[in-house]
C-alpha cells in the first residue's frame, strides 16, 4: 500500500469510528441491549428514546448578510467559536427556554412520544418540555407575529404538525419561533418564518432515525440539512430528571467565570 | 513513516470524538492537554448538581502551603452513568484526583479521575476519553 493510500485508509478509519467513539456510556448500553431488535411498529414511534448530548451537525450553507449578523452576535459555549462561560451570551446559560430546533440538536439525551387523539407529543427530558405535534390535519399558522388582532403570537417551540410520510417515517414540520432562542448550540440562526422539518424514520423497533433540515431564507441562501442522529430505545422506559435550575446555573457561572478570564 | 501517520489518525480521532456529546457546557477555559494531579486532597464542599457540580479542595503544594481548588464536575445524571451517587464523594473524604487544569493559570479544572482512601476510583467521562 502507498502511502498516500495508507493515509487515506486511516484517515476513513477515525472518521468511521468517531461516532460510536463519541457515544455516552448509556447510548452505548441502549445500543448493546438492542443488537438484536425486533421489526419497526406500524405507525408508531411511542416510546422513550436516548441519544447524545450534541449530535454531529453538518456545516451549514452560506448565510445571508442578515443570517452572518445574527450568527456573528452570538457567543456559544459549544462549536468551533466556543468562549468561556464568563463570555457567553447563550440563553441556555441562565435557564432560559431551549427552544426548536435547538431541543432536537442539543441535549438530546433523551425524548418520549406519545401519540394520542388529534396529536402526538413529544416529552423532552431537558427541562420536562412537551411539544403538541397537531395530526388531525390542521395547517400551520401563516400569520404569526403579525400586527391584526387574530395573529398568532411567536413561540420559543413554534406551532407544529405532523403526518406520516409512510407507515413507518414520521414527517413534521414547524414554524413560527420566538427570535430569542438560538437554531442551536453553536449559535446559529432562524427566523420567526423559518420551516423545520423533522423525519423521524424508525428503523426497527429499538431504532429511531432524525434527520432534521431547516428551510429560512431570511437567515440561509439555501435549506440547511443539519443533521441525521439514529437514537435507541431505552432500556429504561422512564426520564431522569434533567432541569437546568436557574440560581445553580447562575452559582455555577460565578464560581468558574475566574477560570475564563485570561490572565 | 507509518507510525507519525498512525499517531496523525488518532489525533484526527480524539479531535473529532472530543467535541460532540460529551459536555453540556464549553471546554474551553480548560487544557486538555494537561493533568493535573492533586494528591491527598481535601474536600471542602462538593455540590452534586446541575448543570455541573462543584468540587471544592485543600490541597497542600510542595512547600506545605494549603492550596484551594474548585473543580467541576459532569451533572448528576451523566456521573450517574459512570457509576457515582451522591455520596460518592462528601466534605471530609481525603481523595487524589485527576483534572484538566483551567489555561488561564488559576486553581480551576475540570475532574477527570478521583482515587478514594479504600481504593475506589470514580471517573467522569474517562470511558469516552479512554476510546479515543
Amino acid at each position: 500500500m502507498t502511502t498516500i493510500a495508507y493515509l487515506r485508509a486511516v484517515i476513513a478509519f477515525s472518521l468511521i469510528a468517531t461516532p460510536a467513539l463519541a457515544q455516552r456510556p448509556q447510548q452505548q448500553q441502549a445500543s448493546a441491549a438492542t443488537k438484536n431488535a425486533g421489526p419497526a411498529p406500524r405507525r408508531d414511534i411511542s416510546g422513550h428514546w436516548v441519544g447524545p448530548v450534541s449530535p454531529r451537525k453538518e456545516p451549514p450553507p452560506p448565510m445571508t448578510a442578515l443570517g452572518q449578523q445574527v450568527f456573528d452576535a452570538t457567543k456559544p459555549l459549544q462549536g468551533p467559536r466556543a468562549v468561556p462561560i464568563a463570555q457567553t451570551n447563550d440563553p441556555l446559560v441562565t435557564c432560559n427556554p431551549e427552544g426548536f430546533p435547538r431541543s432536537a440538536l442539543f441535549e438530546t439525551r433523551g425524548f418520549a412520544f406519545e401519540h394520542v387523539p388529534r396529536r402526538t407529543l413529544q416529552l423532552l427530558q431537558y427541562q420536562r418540555v412537551w411539544r403538541e405535534i397537531w395530526t388531525d390535519g390542521r395547517s400551520l399558522p401563516t400569520n404569526v407575529g403579525a400586527p391584526d388582532k387574530n395573529a398568532r403570537d411567536p413561540r420559543y417551540y413554534g406551532y407544529s404538525v405532523g403526518r406520516w410520510a409512510d407507515d413507518y417515517t414520521f414527517v413534521v414540520t414547524t414554524t413560527g419561533f420566538n427570535e430569542d432562542a438560538w437554531a442551536d448550540e453553536r449559535g446559529y440562526p432562524r427566523s420567526m418564518d423559518a420551516k423545520v422539518e423533522e423525519r423521524y424514520r424508525r428503523i426497527d423497533h429499538d431504532h429511531l432515525e432524525l434527520s432534521v433540515t431547516i428551510d429560512d431564507p431570511k437567515m440561509y441562501t439555501k435549506p440547511y440539512f443539519v443533521m441525521k442522529q439514529v437514537y435507541t430505545w431505552a432500556p429504561v422506559q422512564e426520564f431522569e430528571e434533567q432541569l437546568c435550575i436557574p440560581s445553580e446555573a447562575l452559582e455555577y457561572r460565578e464560581t468558574f467565570r475566574p477560570a475564563g478570564t485570561g490572565k | 513513516m507509518r507510525t507519525r501517520i498512525i499517531a496523525f489518525a488518532i489525533v484526527i480521532t480524539v479531535t473529532l470524538t472530543a467535541a460532540p456529546g460529551f459536555a453540556h457546557h464549553s471546554d474551553v477555559a480548560y487544557d486538555q492537554t494537561k493533568r493535573t494531579t492533586l494528591k491527598d486532597a481535601k474536600v471542602i464542599s462538593y455540590a452534586w448538581r446541575n448543570p455541573h457540580g462543584i468540587m471544592v479542595l485543600d490541597v497542600k503544594d510542595e512547600t506545605g502551603e494549603v492550596v484551594r481548588w474548585t473543580l467541576e464536575t459532569g451533572s448528576p445524571s451523566s456521573l450517574m452513568t459512570d457509576g457515582w451517587t451522591k455520596n460518592s464523594v462528601v466534605a471530609g473524604d481525603v481523595i487524589t484526583v485527576d483534572a484538566n487544569p483551567a489555561r488561564n493559570g488559576t486553581k480551576f479544572g475540570r475532574l477527570l479521575r478521583v482515587a478514594k482512601a479504600d481504593g475506589t476510583v470514580l471517573t467522569w467521562g474517562e470511558r469516552n476519553r479512554a476510546s479515543q
